[in-house]
């Protein structure tokens, strides 16, 4: 069975493109939220092995959404690695305290992508 | 440029129709909505210009299904198609109405004849090309709105036809244009000429260019069409005519001319908003009224670019946005920074800026042209294909050049899994890699001609290699043809294109023998 991932995050462009490749570069399978609510749905609505959540959304922020996921017993163990415009390590602090399995810097190249996705969650395909 | 108006009012029908074709547009006229409807779904169109009042079908209901209706058997004529909505109703609830339904712009009669011949020029420009009103390639310049061809600054005169396909190449760069497609394009229906005419039209345009010094503009592309050349690398290569055109593999450097991302044209918009948003900042600091609430809006707007346009291979544009992230971080600008600012933003927009070919060819930044989807030509399309290849990011790069096509595509990296794919898939077409570890292809090959069930099946073997003894090996296992590696993709998508149709072929004879 391939991976199954949720990828939440509110920009049209990145959604698609890290979508596509990560289907067609790993073989995953991705599904998308355009936003935090939309992804808390689907989060609790279907099985996923990792969530892929953007830190800079309107509304519902990526700490904000991780932390719904951690009150919600169905969520709370699905690993959430966030994706951030945010370069300066002390700015990433705040989120990695809050319990999230990793984090990924943006502007990053899709196989870059890839191996920190399975890096930080130990996947050996 | 072809037309579709549906208008029930006979007098404005052809006052408009007149006034269009004035402007070398060709014009259909459906006098009611299913009319309309009937040539939409038939015919190709560059525009439709859409009353809001119409009998059998409205306005709206024409918009909500042209945009809408999911016609897979069909070909995907029409979908994106700009609509100009015309209402007499100068109610905002019937406007939002009808761009809700997928109208793209919309005029209140009565219009003004000359406002109405604008937005029909804007939207045309808008879902093809640039933004600039003129059309340019190289020191080639077409003005639509007085229908004026110009090379140097200098006038010069087109046939009617002539100025028509020079028009439809610019205004779609990327696009590939089979004799099929140009004659959908710019003869009427019951005008419609020979493939031998079309031929002789573009001979006619080219020479007429070449009289003016203009060369090596338009390429033949083996199999499919023609296609606007780029104008930089046109301008650096010989005179490479019709015959000329190889019939082989080439070995042209990886990916010339390849859109580097396909997705690119499609967000580009949006990313251009954003970036208006920075530069409405920085005319507001030029001004001292830069507001706390632009500034932080536009520092957001620059945060994202640099997260996002990395994605699209756009890196030095990231490097950018970040730059203006952290000027815009600071409330109080010196001199200096406000100058460094308004300079990056300048570079940003010329970085992102639609259609970069199409600017003088100085700014012209290579590897952003990104196709104009060529799904609409008449070609076996939706077909399924499978790829095996062991190389997933060429898997990858080979679907990005596959889908925008139309075709169906399955991946496989692991070429043990042959079997159960084909059983999966039931692929129209396979291709696969000849070198794959632990496998041989061509062996692979081999076998799957000796199969009872899946003999038939179309091969095309993807080689690193093209030399005589490997393309020997590949016809004798009984492949149909082989794409050599670094591959390009209008060379792929041709070759995949024949493969099908001859497969087509082959299937209805044998249904006429049985």
């Amino acid at each position: 069975m391939p991976k199954r991932i949720l990828l939440i995050d509110d920009e049209d462009g990145a959604r698609r493109i890290i979508q596509f490749s990560l289907e067609a570069a790993a073989g995953w399978e991705v599904l998308t939220a355009a936003s935090g609510a939309e992804g808390l749905n689907l989060a609790e609505a279907e099985p996923f092995d990792a969530i892929l959540l953007d830190v800079m959304m309107p509304d519902l922020d990526g700490a904000a959404t991780f932390q719904r996921l951690q009150e919600n017993p169905e969520t709370r163990s699905i690993p959430v690695i966030m994706l951030t415009a945010k370069a300066n390590p002390a700015e990433h602090q705040p989120l990695v305290e809050l319990g999230i399995a990793g984090i990924i810097t943006k502007p990053f190249k899709i196989p870059a992508l890839i191996a920190q996705i399975r890096a930080i969650l130990n996947w050996q395909e | 440029m072809r037309v579709l108006l549906i208008e029930d009012d006979q007098a404005i029908a052809e006052l408009l129709r007149q006034s269009l074709t004035a402007q070398h547009y060709l014009v259909e006229v459906a006098a009611d909505g299913q009319t309309g409807w009937d040539l939409a779904e038939t015919f190709e169109y560059d525009l439709i210009l859409l009353d809001l009042m119409l009998p059998k079908l409205d306005g709206i209901s024409f918009c909500q299904r042209l945009r809408h209706e999911r016609r897979s058997s069909l070909k995907p004529f029409n979908l994106n198609t700009p609509i100009l909505l015309m209402t007499a109703e100068g109610a905002s609830s019937s406007r939002v109405a009808g761009l809700d339904a997928g109208a793209d712009d919309y005029i209140v009669k009565p219009f003004n004849l000359d406002e109405l011949l604008a937005r029909v020029r804007a939207l045309l420009r808008r879902g093809n090309v640039g933004r600039s009103p003129c059309l340019e390639w190289g020191q080639l310049q077409l003005d639509p709105s007085a229908c004026q061809a110009s090379y140097q600054g200098q006038p010069f005169h087109l046939s009617s036809k002539e100025y028509s396909l020079l028009e439809l190449f610019l205004r779609h760069p990327q696009r590939i244009f089979s004799h099929g497609t140009l004659i959908e394009h710019l003869w009427m229906l019951e005008d419609t000429p020979t493939e031998n005419a079309v031929r002789a039209q573009i001979k006619g345009l080219r020479k007429r260019l070449k009289e003016i010094g203009v060369e090596d503009w338009l390429e033949t592309v083996y199999g499919l069409g023609y296609r606007l050349k780029e104008a930089q690398i046109a301008r650096e290569s010989a005179a490479v005519g019709e015959a000329d055109i190889p019939q082989q593999p080439t070995s042209l450097s990886p990916y010339s001319s390849i859109p580097t991302n396909p997705f690119w044209e499609q967000y580009r918009a949006q990313y251009s908003d954003r970036l208006s948003v920075i530069e409405r900042a920085v005319s507001a600091l030029q001004t001292n009224l830069l507001s706390e609430e632009l500034r932080q809006q536009a520092q957001r707007e620059a945060h994202t670019l640099k997260g996002s346009l990395g994605l699209f291979d756009l890196d030095d544009a990231s490097e950018m946005s970040g730059q203006i992230e952290q000027l815009l971080k600071t409330a109080l600008l010196n001199q200096l920074e406000q100058a460094d600012l308004l300079e990056l933003t300048s570079k940003l927009r010329q970085a992102i800026q639609p259609f970069p070919q199409m600017q003088s060819p100085s700014t012209t930044e290579k590897g952003y042209h990104s196709s104009s989807s060529p799904e609409k030509l008449a070609l076996p399309q939706r077909s399924q294909l499978l790829i095996v290849d062991d190389d997933t990011q060429l898997l990858a790069f080979m679907q990005s050049m596959l889908q925008p096509w139309g075709f169906q595509v399955a991946l496989l990296n692991d070429p043990q899994q042959i079997w159960s794919s084909l059983e999966a898939v039931k692929p129209d077409l396979l291709m696969l890699d000849i070198e794959m570890l632990g496998t041989n292809g061509i062996e692979l090959c081999q076998k799957i001609r000796n199969n009872s069930r899946f003999g038939d099946l179309p091969i095309l073997m993807i080689s690193a290699s093209n030399d005589d003894e490997t393309i020997q090996q590949v016809f004798m296992a009984g492949a149909d043809d082989y794409v050599s590696k670094p591959i390009r993709a209008a060379e792929l998508v041709a070759r995949v294109i024949r493969r099908l149709e001859h497969a087509m072929v082959l299937k209805k004879l044998r249904g006429m023998e049985n």
